[in-house]
């Protein structure tokens, strides 16, 4: 009996050391493998042996490692709670319980807890900084709070204020990204100088035949807009009045006819975009404009014109700079059927 | 409505806070002065070593070099032909434009045409403990100018010759003196000589006269006084006497306002002309441009004189490094004609590397009268400048 | 638990905000000018009555950008960034409009003298002008641009 007794100890024990021994050679592999940046067989090693490695710190350590290198932060996170708890829950419970702003040295300093505090807390700010949309809002929420509260653990231990603003400046900055990136509405007021040119017809009303006239306006409009921006992008839509005074004549062959002062107006609405490509002070974009034109061109005893109200779509090029609260605006493009181009100098003021 | 228009160019825009190849808009980049990339004060003809290193790593794009490569070396590129700076005191430059030209677009007389505008050799010297004096000298052809060919004038111009030399010499960093051949310091030196601005002042691309100019900066100040007395390369009749000022101040750090007066006269014509300026930046990159200026010209021969009054707008976006996107839009009004024109101008500047720059411009002109209507015109001008 | 740990956490790091900056202004010579910037200013400024007090405040002089990248790699080796990376003012103090504190710029501190006025409740912007040559800061020249010894610095910073 006592020899049965032995010989079972003897063989316990030979079998830890055996062990011991294996767990060893496996870490070191592990350490290996992270030495020659190969993450993945870290992970197979480990999960070849998972039985003996999940006991063991060093290796948790490593693991945790692998995955931190391949950007697998959740992975990692996991680990790393591990580490945590219940690898050092005592002292990990009696941190959290504490109301001291910092905690007694004696309770970090015979562990690795600073450290694992800061992975934890810096792996969920990652977490968040680069969470995007198809993300839960309720996954992106549980990593905020978890970085923030390991953040505050770190300051119970007294970490580095380097390491602190590191982790708070990736969370600042992905609220500040994603403020910037959510859409906000606006009203805005503008007034601009405009010039088009018409195409009117003079008509023999004997005949029939129409000859070509062209006319050339210049005015100014004023206009009211409401706009969606983020830091990338401007939608707007917008309603302009303008009032112009234009010379017509004819441009080809026909009968002789000139008026000149002759009043003009039109509405433009729309939508239009513009996109902050270069800076949050210069866009560029696109207006899509449907016009309603009225004339008052005379026609004389015969004749009649045709097109005196017109109504056309088209579209503008448009740049605008920011200048000391108002912006400046100048506009390129064309409004179908007119002969030529359509252009604006204005001011917007955003209110 | 002329002078509605004229009225809003003097009220709303100025809300905001050289030869004609100089390049105000880089107060976009922080620069306010031409001097500090420039032999010439005022801007135009040969860029100095820190130009030309500002013009590889700060104007011009990488896209064409290795992500790697290191911007010191790209600097040290920008040298005359050779990959570094062997010698300090003589500094070599060659400069070449062309244009390929299409005007009045969609219309029946449509031309195209390529234009050499320019091919230039300058040395410039320099000497003195401080290299505080300075010699420049260009020569180079230089086409007739399209509105004198076939004429007298055009039949006596040479299209060979020297457009700038001087001699410079400044006592201080703050101070310098200039005698020789030069452009005259009056208004925006912007790079398009067919601006209206100028073209009314007649500060072209031949407008050169030979004077001494007096030139001051300051922290936030800068001035220059010229008188001249003409070309004198040219024919006595044409040559035009006279004086030009200008004027600029920093207000706001990042923006210039100025003040200009130009006073010449030849056989011929009488011009007295007055400007106001700013030169704003933006963002890092992009610049705003505005001159509003008027020019009286009076002829000799007792005929009756004429105002011209003229605006212009320049915006200049970086879109990104090497890439720039313009936006021009000029007025201009002569007194004895009941007609103004208005132009926009869009266009792309693009410097794939150092030494290279290509651009194209659309540019649409309408005029405006009360007596008479006219078709659109459309011009098309794409460029090419190359410079060693 | 966790939602007790984020208000704390919250408001333990106002002081660690990103909404300080710092903007040094140089003048070359014989024309021109540039900055330098960042946004990110570590240390806290404390107010007590009408009295500003701050331990230390310092950037990394890796961080200050110019806006152009030869500039910017110019600039920091200027600074000897390898060898001393930071940029402190420490124990300074500030009332009624000006303040001081010691400045220490390449391994070499100075007692410098600045003026302040108050933004807001929680942000003061301080103005200093120094002479880079007190720091042992060789004299600045690339292809015959200068930089003059005397620089501007403008700083914006948060206060608890």
């Amino acid at each position: 009996m006592k020899k049965l007794i032995f010989l079972n100890l003897f063989f316990l024990s030979l079998s830890s050391v055996i062990l011991a021994a294996d767990t060893n050679t496996n870490i070191k592999k592990m350490q290996l493998a992270l030495d020659k940046n190969n993450p993945e067989s870290v992970e197979e090693i480990y999960d070849n042996n998972e039985e003996d490695l999940s006991k063991n710190w060093m290796a948790l350590e490593r693991l945790a490692l692998s995955f931190e290198r391949r950007n697998k932060f959740k992975e990692a996170v996991n680990v790393y709670r591990k580490l945590v708890s219940p690898f050092n829950l005592a002292a990990h419970k009696a941190i959290i319980d504490s109301n001291a702003q910092k905690v007694p040295e004696n309770l970090y300093s015979g562990n690795k807890l600073p450290y694992y505090y800061y992975k934890l807390a810096f792996l969920n700010a990652q977490l968040f900084a680069t969470s995007h949309k198809f993300v839960p809002e309720t996954e992106r929420t549980k990593f905020k709070k978890n970085a923030e509260g390991y953040l505050l653990l770190l300051k119970k231990v007294n970490a580095d204020e380097n390491d602190l603003k590191l982790v708070n400046d990736l969370i600042l900055e992905k609220i500040k990204v994603e403020d910037q990136m959510a859409y906000k509405k606006s009203w805005y007021v503008l007034f601009d100088f405009i010039s088009w040119q018409d195409r009117v017809y003079l008509v023999d009303n004997v005949t029939g035949t129409k000859s070509p006239l062209l006319s050339t306006a210049i005015g100014s409009s004023i206009g009211l807009g409401k706009k969606w921006s983020n830091a990338k992008y401007e939608f707007n839509i917008e309603g302009m009045y303008s009032m112009a005074t234009s010379t017509i004549s004819n441009i080809a062959d026909g009968p002789t006819y000139q008026q000149s002062s002759v009043p003009v107006k039109s509405i433009i609405l729309g939508p239009g975009m513009y996109y902050k490509a270069f800076s949050d002070k210069v866009f560029v974009g696109l207006q899509l404009p449907v016009s309603i034109r009225t004339g008052s061109w005379l026609a004389p005893d015969g004749y009649s014109l045709q097109d005196l109200k017109q109504t056309g779509a088209g579209y503008f090029f448009q740049v605008k700079f920011a200048v000391s609260g108002i912006f400046i605006q100048t506009r390129l493009g064309k409004i179908f059927p007119n002969p030529a181009s359509h252009w604006s100098i204005g001011a917007l003021y955003d209110f | 409505m002329n002078k509605t228009l004229y009225i809003y160019f003097l009220i709303i825009i100025p809300l905001f806070s050289g030869k004609a190849y100089a390049y105000p808009h880089f107060i976009g980049h922080g620069y306010n002065s031409c001097i500090t990339c420039h032999y010439n004060p005022f801007g135009n003809g040969p860029i100095n070593d820190y130009g030309r290193s500002v013009s590889g790593t700060a104007i011009a794009g990488r896209d064409f070099y290795d992500e790697n490569k290191p911007e010191e070396l790209i600097a040290n590129e920008t040298a005359f032909f050779l990959k570094d700076y062997i010698s300090k005191s003589l500094k070599p430059f060659i400069g070449y434009r062309g244009m390929f030209y299409k005007s009045n677009l969609g219309q029946d007389g449509s031309k195209v045409e390529f234009i050499n505008m320019q091919l230039d050799g300058n040395l410039v010297a320099k000497f003195g403990s401080k290299d505080q004096y300075i010699m420049s000298g260009t020569f180079g052809y230089a086409p007739i100018p399209r509105s004198l060919k076939n004429t007298p004038a055009g039949d006596a111009m040479k299209e060979y010759r020297s457009r700038e030399h001087y001699l410079g010499i400044r006592p201080s960093p703050n101070w310098g003196v200039y005698f020789g051949l030069m452009d005259k310091p009056f208004g925006i030196r912007v790079a398009e000589h067919t601006s209206y601005s100028r073209i009314s002042t007649q500060l072209t691309m031949d407008d050169q006269a030979h004077g001494a100019l007096l030139h001051y900066s300051g922290t936030s100040l800068e001035l220059g006084l010229n008188a001249f007395i003409g070309n004198l390369a040219s024919k006595s009749d044409v040559q035009t006497k006279g004086f030009a000022g200008t004027f600029e101040q920093t207000v706001f750090e990042k923006n210039r306002i100025g003040a200009s007066i130009l006073s010449q006269k030849n056989t011929y014509l009488k011009s007295t002309a007055l400007a106001i300026h700013t030169r704003s930046q933006i963002t890092y990159g992009t610049s705003v441009l505005f001159e509003l200026g008027q020019v009286n010209k009076t002829p000799v021969n007792g005929t009756t004189p004429r105002k011209e009054n003229y605006a212009l707008l320049q915006n200049h976006i970086k879109t990104k490094r090497g890439l720039y996107f313009l936006n021009s839009m000029e007025y201009f009004k002569n007194s004895l004609d009941n007609s103004y024109k208005v132009r926009f101008g869009p266009g792309l500047q693009y410097y794939p590397f150092s030494k290279l720059e290509l651009r194209a411009d659309v540019y649409n002109t309408r005029n405006f009268s009360r007596d008479s209507n006219s078709a659109d015109r459309w011009d098309l001008l794409m460029q090419l400048h190359a410079w060693f | 638990m966790i939602s007790k740990m984020s208000l704390i956490c919250l408001l333990s790091f106002s002081s660690l905000s990103f909404a300080s900056d710092i903007t040094v202004k140089m003048t070359l010579s014989p024309a021109g000018s540039f900055e330098a910037k960042t946004t990110k200013v570590h240390g806290d400024v404390i107010k007590s009555g009408e009295k500003y007090t701050a331990e230390s405040l310092w950037v990394k002089v890796d961080d200050l950008k110019t806006g152009i990248d030869l500039r910017d790699e110019h600039f920091h080796k200027h600074f000897n960034s390898e060898k001393n990376p930071k940029i402190t003012l420490n124990n300074v103090v500030a009332t009624a409009g000006k303040g001081s504190g010691t400045l220490t710029v390449n391994n070499v501190s100075n007692k410098v003298d600045f003026t302040y006025k108050v933004i807001s409740d929680k942000k003061l912007e301080a103005l200093l002008k120094v002479k880079p040559s007190a720091f042992k800061l060789p004299e600045v020249k690339y292809l015959e641009i200068g930089v003059d010894d005397e620089v501007e610095i403008v700083t914006v910073v948060d206060v608890k």
